[in-house]
């Protein structure tokens, strides 16, 4: 980030030398045809049934309304000898489209933010020694993926604080208890208020944006140190955060960064971008778990 | 492998022995050249018998030459000169060792400048792939904003490449960017950029030379693998006072030079700074009240460059030079306080001395510093993140000029380093929490060396040698020989032409690596040493080429080369450069190699007849570079960024007569830099509470698509005026890419929305497109400099 603030500056610079002109142009470019890979989505929620979503990767010039969903797929998660092969949505319509989710039928998550194509009754486990396996095989497309995790206990937020300056605003902090001996991987997010916005359209207007979204890993940052997270001197009295630390594994920590390095490369020149480490074999996304803790702060002076 | 290195050994004192019984019924002169007006020594003076022009030598750095003759009943002539200057002619019966101090007067106006001796000098040298830029010739070339920069004039030498649209960067022959050790009075400089890059530390006014070696590297240099820029500064008016400077665009300049005693010993000191953030504060301040007006930031750099020398007597003389330069770059507003600085600094103390006419020697302690800090401070929020690198250098180098056929030279080099590795401290006035971390790391790097330039016969000659280096860090010592030979074959000489094959090898070790994802030099970039899991990098260059010096005033070469590179390193996915202190598990291990032709035709000065006279050069290389890494594409070989198939430059000068004008002329061409673009996407929904849909890039082979070719003219015109008084002055206009093409420095995908798409609310896009952003559209600039 601070590599593209210098050199956003750097192009002001630059721009307040020169006679200014249009330093943008389209161009022609032809993408090599790659093979369609199967793109899992899948997170595991102790007490929640299971749900997936199961989509394709299209090239980049394609229709970007062209729908992306795998239909007819058999999907399989295997835990403790019990195979739960997971049900497929209902479909209204032949076609779907991004810009015309209204043909589908989904399973969503408890809080009805998300949706998915397939979804099964079981209530996942909270098992934190057995691994889940997942299998995923599309006879249409001729491809198959499958993947393995294993759960890790939440780990609780310490503490919240908030602290006001001069002029009235305050930052917020909270304190992990994280167990230093060995390494974590986090992904924290803190939300003003609530995590969805109410009374909404599900699919439409779901998520209310995170005050911050970070994945970390506590090696590297707090180097066995207490691990904690601020915010800037943004809220006023009486404002409601709301923090939520997922306890990851090296594989979603991993995923996270090199998806958000390859957005963030897409338009940074200084940056060398790099493949995206997933656990899916055979294919791409995230099969993983959500093992959380979730703290509520009022801030008071 | 020792058995091999004791067998070089013994063929090394071989021939040393052998060296010694050959010098029988010979004198040696000594001495050194220097330039009249100044008294400044001269680099690169050639020195030579005009009755047996095969019979020479040229100046080394220090300006010192010694040229073993035989006795001889009759006088002969010898012939000091080099380029730009009045070459004298001394007539000496050559009975015994003699010294002869040489001082070279300056060109009279419209003198046809002798170069013939310059490009004999090149042609019978084994030296390969050096290029050789005077001050004086890079000031006649246009330049961006009006400012000289060397680095930028060696990038348009075959074989060097730049990193991208404007910048200083330089790639030689495949290798990537810290490769290059860049030696500033014999202080290596570790970030030799101001502006991210933009413009080069090197103030044109307090540089005497630069020298680039791509190939046959001399034994003295080590440390990087693919080329040496030896930069050497200016000593100062020996003879008189004077005052020299500039006004440019973005930045002044302003040098004071005289002697300390008159030519005995002198001093010089130069300043540069730019003056951007002077507006840009004048911009904020008039729009105080503008709640519209988003402050710039400040930006500045300022260079100084300081040197004293003193000749203690005949054989002594003492230097002391430093370098101190800063980007300085702060946001002050509010309760944010941003501020971000990067500099270095290197000091070199040196002592020449002449221990006989035939044995030089040289000792210098030097000291470098490269370091960069970012301090922000949010109310009570403190960060402070920083790196750098400091080096002392403890070196003595030897030449000794045993007899006509010999020149050796051997040395040791002691090098304590120690690198500072994102030191990141973050702390609040309520210590709350305190965060410290990083990693500082002593190491030392150590090198003995031994050289031989020797001259079997007429046609053939003969250059070997071997460098032994070492490393130490953490309990872990690399060692490693690094042999170097080089041979010329002269394959037809007459008055009018001097053709010669040559031919060179040598392997280089690099201990220290720069831990940078980018085309561009970064001054976030961190040094970082070999250790236990980071071993060092290795490579082996071998050229071979032909070197013609074609009548008076033309020189062309043809260089073929090969090198293949060990222990490159690149980073792993998703590797955290960044507030990392455990970078070892980042790095990624593999092997490169890179290959191609350079064609290279020079003339330093043709007459023109009645239209004056014209020099420059034309360059073109076609060359391919490859890396290959187990962790990066299943191992599949890719192209660095910066790999370029053609490469050509034209650089024209042109000095017309009867006027005070000189109009010069460069055109680059360039193919497009290798560049990483996303084939196809992914969209996902994630988390609760979190931003759903987005559209995931994904990336397959690495830099497997291209840019637009880039090319690009710029022309100058320099206008001299007082140039017969004392005072004198000139007028510089220069305009940047003057036909305006808008070339490429970046492409990626964007994505675009309808037009009627509200902000912040999520949208599929309307369709992706590729796009090309360029830097710079035509730049026009005028530069005023004068001296007295």
């Amino acid at each position: 980030m601070l590599k593209i603030k210098l050199f956003i500056s750097a192009i002001i610079a630059a721009i307040c030398f020169s006679n200014c002109g249009n330093f943008e142009r389209d161009i022609d470019l032809e993408l090599p045809e790659v093979a369609k890979e199967l793109v899992v989505e899948c997170y595991l929620v102790p007490g929640e049934p299971y749900r997936l979503l199961l989509t394709e990767t299209k090239s980049y010039f394609e229709d970007l309304n062209a729908c992306p969903i795998i239909k007819g797929a058999t999907v399989i998660i295997k835990h403790n000898g019990v195979n739960d092969t997971l049900q497929e949505a209902v479909y209204l319509e032949d076609d779907c489209r991004l810009d015309n989710f209204f043909g589908i039928l989904p399973f969503f998550n408890a809080d009805r933010s998300r949706f998915y194509n397939y979804g099964s009754t079981r209530i996942c486990p909270e098992d934190y020694v057995n691994d889940f396996e997942l299998e995923v095989i599309d006879p249409n497309g001729g491809r198959s993926v499958s993947a393995v995790t294993r759960m890790l206990p939440p780990v609780e937020i310490d503490s919240m604080r908030s602290t006001f300056n001069e002029e009235d605003k305050a930052y917020a902090l909270f304190f992990l208890q994280d167990d230093p001996a060995q390494v974590n991987f986090y992904r924290i997010l803190l939300h003003e208020t609530t995590l969805t916005i109410e009374d909404s359209i599900p699919f439409i207007s779901i998520a209310k944006d995170p005050e911050f979204d970070v994945s970390l890993d506590d090696a590297r940052f707090f180097n066995g140190e207490t691990v904690s997270w601020g915010t800037n001197y943004s809220y006023e009295e009486d404002d409601t955060l709301i923090s939520t630390v997922y306890h990851i594994d090296r594989a979603y920590h991993d995923y996270l960064e090199t998806v958000a390095d390859a957005q963030a490369s897409n338009g940074n020149p200084f940056a060398q971008p790099g493949q995206i480490i997933t656990n899916i074999q055979g294919g791409m996304g995230i099969f993983t778990f959500l093992t959380y803790d979730r703290d509520t702060l009022i801030v008071k002076r | 492998m020792f058995r091999q290195i004791r067998l070089y050994c013994l063929l090394s004192c071989f021939l040393f022995l052998l060296s010694t019984l050959q010098a029988q019924d010979k004198i040696t002169l000594s001495g050194t050249v220097s330039e009249g007006a100044t008294g400044e020594t001269i680099i690169g003076a050639s020195v030579f018998v005009k009755e047996t022009p095969s019979i020479g030598t040229a100046t080394n750095i220090y300006g010192f030459y010694s040229l073993t003759i035989p006795i001889t009943e009759d006088s002969v002539t010898i012939v000091f000169a080099y380029t730009g200057l009045s070459p004298q002619e001394l007539r000496i019966l050559p009975k015994e060792n003699t010294e002869l101090n040489i001082e070279l007067a300056e060109l009279k106006m419209e003198e046809v400048v002798v170069s013939a001796s310059a490009n004999t000098e090149k042609v019978n040298s084994t030296q390969m792939g050096m290029d050789e830029i005077t001050v004086k010739e890079a000031k006649e070339i246009p330049a961006i904003f009006g400012e000289v920069d060397i680095i930028k004039v060696l990038q348009l030498k075959p074989g060097v490449q730049s990193g991208g649209e404007g910048l200083s960067g330089v790639y030689v022959r495949g290798g990537a960017g810290d490769q290059n050790l860049f030696v500033l009075d014999e202080a290596p400089v570790y970030n030799p950029n101001h502006l991210f890059g933009f413009f080069s530390t090197f103030n044109a006014d307090a540089v005497k030379n630069v020298r680039l070696f791509k190939a046959g590297f001399p034994a003295e240099y080590g440390g990087k693998l693919s080329s040496v820029i030896d930069v050497s500064m200016r000593e100062g008016n020996y003879k008189k006072f004077g005052l020299s400077g500039g006004l440019g665009l973005i930045s002044s300049r302003l040098t004071f030079e005289g002697p300390i005693v008159k030519d005995k010993g002198s001093f010089i000191i130069s300043a540069r700074r730019t003056y951007v953030d002077i507006f840009t504060r004048l911009l904020n301040k008039a729009n105080e009240d503008n709640a519209d007006w988003n402050p710039i930031p400040d930006y500045s750099f300022y260079d100084i460059n300081v040197k004293l020398n003193y000749k203690l007597g005949e054989k002594d003389r003492l230097f002391l030079s430093g370098y101190f330069g800063k980007d300085i770059f702060a946001f002050n507003q509010g309760n944010i306080n941003f501020n971000f600085n990067w500099g270095n600094i290197t000091g070199t103390l040196r002592w020449n001395h002449i221990i006989s006419p035939k044995l030089f020697m040289n000792t210098a302690f030097t000291f470098s510093d490269y370091n960069y800090k970012i301090k922000n401070q949010f109310d009570q929020f403190r960060i402070e993140l920083g790196s750098g690198i400091r080096d002392m250098n403890l070196k003595t180098d030897f030449s000794w000029f045993p007899n006509d056929k010999h020149e050796i030279k051997f040395g040791v080099n002691t090098i304590y380093h120690r690198f500072s590795v994102n030191r990141f401290n973050a702390e609040d006035e309520e210590d709350l929490f305190d965060f410290d971390v990083g990693s500082t790391f002593d190491a030392l790097e150590l090198a003995a060396y031994m050289s031989d330039a020797w001259t079997i016969s007429k046609r053939l000659k003969i250059s070997y040698g071997l460098r032994f280096s070492g490393f130490y860090n953490q309990q872990k010592f690399y060692a490693a020989p690094e042999p170097r030979v080089a041979m010329k074959y002269t394959l037809f000489k007459d008055e009018m032409h001097d053709l010669a094959m040559k031919a060179s090898y040598s392997r280089m070790n690099q201990y220290i690596h720069l831990v940078a994802t980018s085309g561009a030099s970064l001054p976030t970039d961190v040094w970082y040493p070999s250790n236990p899991n980071v071993k060092p990098q290795t490579s082996d260059m071998f050229s071979l080429g032909l070197a013609w010096a074609l009548g008076r005033h033309f020189f062309i070469s043809v260089e073929g080369y090969y090198k293949e590179l060990y222990g490159q390193i690149d980073f792993r996915d998703g590797a955290q450069l960044f507030v990392n202190d455990q970078l070892d598990n980042e790095f990624v291990f593999g092997r490169g190699n890179s290959y191609g032709a350079e064609f290279y035709v020079e003339t330093k000065n043709v007459g023109l007849g009645k239209a004056g006279q014209i020099r420059g050069w034309v360059g073109y290389t076609l060359s391919w570079s490859w890396r290959q890494f187990d962790d990066i594409m299943d191992g599949q070989r890719f192209h660095p960024r910066y790999d370029r198939r053609h490469d050509a430059s034209i650089v024209l000068s042109w000095d017309i007569a009867k006027t005070p004008l000189t109009f010069s002329a460069t055109w680059v061409y360039g193919t497009g830099n290798a560049v990483s673009l996303p084939v196809m996407r992914f969209f996902t929904s994630d988390i609760t509470g979190s931003n759903p849909l987005d559209f995931n890039p994904i990336y397959t082979e690495r830099n497997g698509f291209r840019m637009p070719a880039y090319h690009r003219l710029d022309m100058g015109l320099v206008w001299r005026l007082f140039t017969k008084k004392r005072f004198k002055s000139d007028i510089t206009f220069s305009a940047y890419n003057v036909y305006n093409r808008r070339n490429p420095f970046f492409m990626y995908i964007a994505a675009e929305f309808a037009e009627n798409t509200p902000e912040g609310q999520f949208a599929v896009p309307e369709r992706f497109q590729a796009k090309v952003v360029s830097l710079f559209p035509i730049i026009p600039s005028v530069t005023w400099n004068f001296k007295f």
